[in-house]
């Protein structure tokens, strides 16, 4: 069996659609219950789906820029990805009818009796603000169409040129992304504690979102072959690839992680061992550390055999527990400042599998409108 | 063409081993002894004034009470982070399967071992009694209960280095061992046969032997990726575990193994761009080789200059007023010129290798290569003296200008780097042979594509 194109049945789309309901529902409830929460809900799934979404164009771009020849078969899987960041876009903007349950900075009261924030203002106010967002989004959504339509249009014209094209593209796109990331992950997850800094706040989310991106597709690719997909292009040395990419990236997300810990907790410097403080009291302590085991220790130990790396069962299960990982990071990374309380209920499930249902349909639609596998590339 | 041919001339597999033994056989040419000299002359007068300083002690350097760290530790970091390139072009590349390091691994891995050495001089006259240097290591011994510090990462320097010292030499010596069979075999005089023949190991060339050795590199790659990345990241530590604005910035360690690895590969395309004239090897180290270090060098600057402007923008919005002065300081106070060199060294010059016909061109390339590894001894100039000289105490503050003494040992270092590789390129195969037989096979038989790792 080896299909050309991939195609959702009815039974996934009934329960997508389903869970995107519930997601909606839990949505409503939360707002009814503590708006707070359902903000610091929305926000935590938008960044999550919104980095899982760009970086698939990262690992694009990073792949055409090496001149890397090895994952062309599974092109479609982050290029379907990337369909989703006009939508996680528009649902960031949603946030200005949140911002004064998120963000301290935004309620001038406060700002005004603050010497830190008041000192930040020209950066961190409501207007400026979303002037970046819409900004970054528009560029993320922009370098996402055009790659999508250039690889298309590759499967029909072919050739060297097309390629080229690509390339050039993907050479503008990575130090474009490299400033916006920067702005994003300060704007979006650092400035929800405003008093709050750290240099390597951008490597930190970057290491995590690449790492996430990488699980996704690992997943995806393990999934698609599971069904039959793509039978002819990927075997198991793709898997292993990507096994080790998965290897690598949570050993460098663990990397980044130990530096800025170590760093703001050898120096003890108040302004910044605050940000720890909070996170690793008896209340969020044990979140903290089960973070360190799902995104590192585990996947660690075992991806560590070459054996596992080719075994599509224990990568599926691997991948699984980083993405639920990367979302206790996030949540670790979001949440103590603006939910008083540790809450991850049925509440946080439903909203995010809503999340993940509707990320699901945008990727699978988006999927099954090309080839599955990339025609007249050069690499093939 | 999807992947043109690293290697150029389309030599025979017999004509890869004769020309990278050439050195073997032939007497030096005048170009290597006016250069092996000029090494030895600057070495020795490194010597000369190293002895001189410790016979009369620190006070020969600039450095006074407010600036404890200045010109020895710059230099420390300098050479440490050249030697990056080496492993990382050896271990990490291998992994990721590039083919491109085969020509240059070997002559990149030389260069990390005296990178390392030329380190490793600056911190131990520093300590004053070099002969006490053992004193770093943890063993028990007679003087009580005085253990070395744990907790300092000038400690986890010690191991830090070290360990990759060691590695790096296991793994360039381990490397070389096929290629230095092929030495034995070809030798002619007595005692080249029993130099290369004990340095071989009875290196036999079966197919056993191969298998083992094939796995035994990937082993090696495996463990020195990690030890790459963990040497500069504790030589940031040094800095940024303290109190200092400036100095204290979570950023460091990532910021500074980028910044290693930019200035490795910036020594590296100068001492190749030079080897392969000299040594006659320009099909073996290709424009192909070049453009790939080229690419490595805007990246990694790029990522550099992004750092940059993070500190830059952080130290505005951390709202902390000694963060904000620091970096004031560093860009309009009177070190402010050293500064505007390491942004236009590092970040600006980088920037011009986007266009191809520069980064594909000998000369240019070989000029953008002097001007980041100037600007990458100016950045650690930067971040340990203009941190250092304005502290929060103004009737500190304090100015440095560095002695003949300390200016003597940097050219000395130099002296015994350039000393080192000359005589690296005059006894080892510069070029892994058995790594770049089997890109001589394929250009001559397509058909034949190597294995999957």
């Amino acid at each position: 069996m080896n299909q050309e194109r991939f195609r959702i049945s009815n039974k996934q789309r009934k329960f997508a659609f389903s869970l995107l309901g519930l997601g909606g529902l839990a949505v409503a409830i939360a707002f009814f219950l503590d708006p707070q929460r359902a903000w610091a809900n929305i926000l935590l799934n938008n960044v999550y789906f919104l980095f899982l979404a760009v970086s698939g164009l990262v690992f694009i771009a990073i792949h055409y820029l090496t001149s890397a020849g090895w994952w062309v078969g599974l092109r479609r899987i982050p290029e379907a990805m990337t369909a989703f960041i006009p939508v996680g876009g528009g649902l960031m903007l949603l946030l200005f009818f949140g911002r004064h349950s998120l963000y301290e900075w935004t309620d001038t009261e406060t700002v005004a009796h603050d010497a830190v924030l008041l000192g930040k203002a020209a950066y961190l106010n409501t207007p400026f603000f979303f002037a970046r967002m819409i900004g970054i989004i528009a560029i993320w959504s922009l370098f996402a169409m055009m790659l999508r339509k250039r690889s298309i249009e590759q499967d029909r014209t072919g050739g060297w040129s097309a390629h080229q094209n690509l390339y050039r593209l993907s050479a503008l796109f990575l130090p474009v992304f490299a400033v916006t990331l920067t702005i994003a992950s300060v704007d979006w997850l650092m400035s929800l504690e405003p008093h709050w800094f750290s240099t390597i706040f951008t490597f930190y989310t970057f290491s995590g979102l690449f790492l996430n991106g990488i699980t996704f597709i690992t997943l995806a690719t393990v999934l698609l072959k599971q069904r039959g997909y793509l039978q002819s292009f990927l075997n198991d040395d793709h898997l292993h690839d990507l096994g080790k990419l998965v290897f690598a990236f949570s050993s460098f997300w663990a990397y980044i992680w130990v530096c800025q810990y170590l760093l703001i907790w050898y120096s003890n410097i108040p302004e910044e061992t605050v940000y720890y403080h909070l996170r690793t009291d008896m209340n969020w302590g044990w979140l903290f550390l089960l973070n360190l085991a799902m995104n590192w220790a585990i996947p660690f130990l075992v991806l560590l055999p070459r054996s596992s790396k080719r075994n599509p069962a224990v990568l599926q299960r691997v991948c699984v527990l980083l993405l639920i990982g990367h979302w206790l990071d996030l949540y670790i990374m979001g949440f103590p400042r603006v939910a008083s309380l540790r809450s991850i209920g049925p509440l946080e499930v439903l909203i995010t599998m809503g999340y993940a249902a509707g990320f699901f349909l945008i990727t699978g639609r988006a999927l099954s409108q090309a080839p599955l596998a990339p025609r007249n590339d050069p690499y093939l | 063409m999807i992947h043109p041919p690293l290697i150029d001339g389309r030599p025979t597999v017999q004509q890869v081993t004769k020309d990278i033994c050439r050195p073997l056989h032939a007497r030096p040419g005048l170009a290597w002894i006016a250069a092996f000299l000029c090494a030895l002359t600057a070495l020795l007068m490194g010597v000369g004034l190293v002895t001189y300083e410790i016979r009369t002690g620190i006070g020969t350097w600039g450095l006074n009470k407010t600036i404890g760290w200045a010109f020895d530790i710059t230099n420390f970091v300098f050479w440490v982070g050249i030697g990056h390139a080496g492993t990382l072009i050896s271990a990490i590349l291998l992994l990721f399967r590039q083919k491109w390091r085969t020509s240059i691994n070997r002559a990149a891995e030389a260069m990390t071992i005296f990178a390392v050495l030329c380190a490793a001089v600056f911190p131990v006259i520093h300590m004053g009694r070099p002969w006490l240097a053992f004193w770093v290591f943890p063993y028990p011994n007679t003087r009580g209960p005085l253990w070395v510090n744990f907790r300092s990462p000038l400690l986890w320097d010690v191991f830090a280095i070290s360990t990759y010292f060691t590695i790096s030499l296991v793994f360039w010596y381990i490397g070389m061992i096929p290629d230095l069979a092929t030495f034995r075999d070809r030798a002619e005089k007595k005692w080249q046969k029993v130099v290369y023949g004990f340095l071989s190991v009875g290196w036999n060339g079966s197919n056993r032997t191969w298998s083992r050795y094939e796995t035994l590199c990937l082993i090696l790659a495996g463990l020195a990726t990690p030890l790459v990345v963990s040497v500069h990241t504790i030589v940031s530590m040094d800095f940024a575990t303290s109190v200092i604005p400036g100095w204290h910035t979570t950023i460091f360690p990532p910021y500074f193994v980028v910044g290693a690895v930019f200035s490795g590969f910036a020594m590296v395309t100068t001492l190749l761009i030079v080897t392969r004239k000299v040594m006659n090897l320009e099909n073996y180290i290709t424009m192909r080789h070049l453009e790939a270090v080229a690419k490595v060098i805007l990246t990694t600057g790029s990522i550099v200059g992004l750092a940059y402007l993070t500190e830059l923008f952080t130290s505005w919005y951390s709202g902390s007023s000694y963060e904000q002065f620091a970096f004031k300081n560093r860009i309009i106070g009177p070190y402010g010129w050293t500064y505007v060199i390491m942004v236009t060294c590092n970040v600006i010059t980088p920037q011009f290798l986007w266009v191809k016909k520069i980064r594909t061109n000998i000369v240019t390339l070989f000029i953008i290569s002097i001007i980041v590894n100037i600007g990458m001894w100016f950045e650690r100039f930067v971040i340990i003296m203009t941190s250092l000289h304005r502290d929060y105490l103004p009737s500190s503050w304090a100015m440095y200008r560095p002695t003949f003494v300390e200016v003597g040992t940097l050219i000395g270092t130099f002296g015994l780097f350039f000393t080192c590789f000359l005589i690296f390129a005059r006894v080892l195969p510069v070029i892994a042979m058995w790594e770049v037989k089997p890109l001589a096979a394929e250009l001559i038989s397509p058909h034949r594509e190597s294995s999957h790792g």
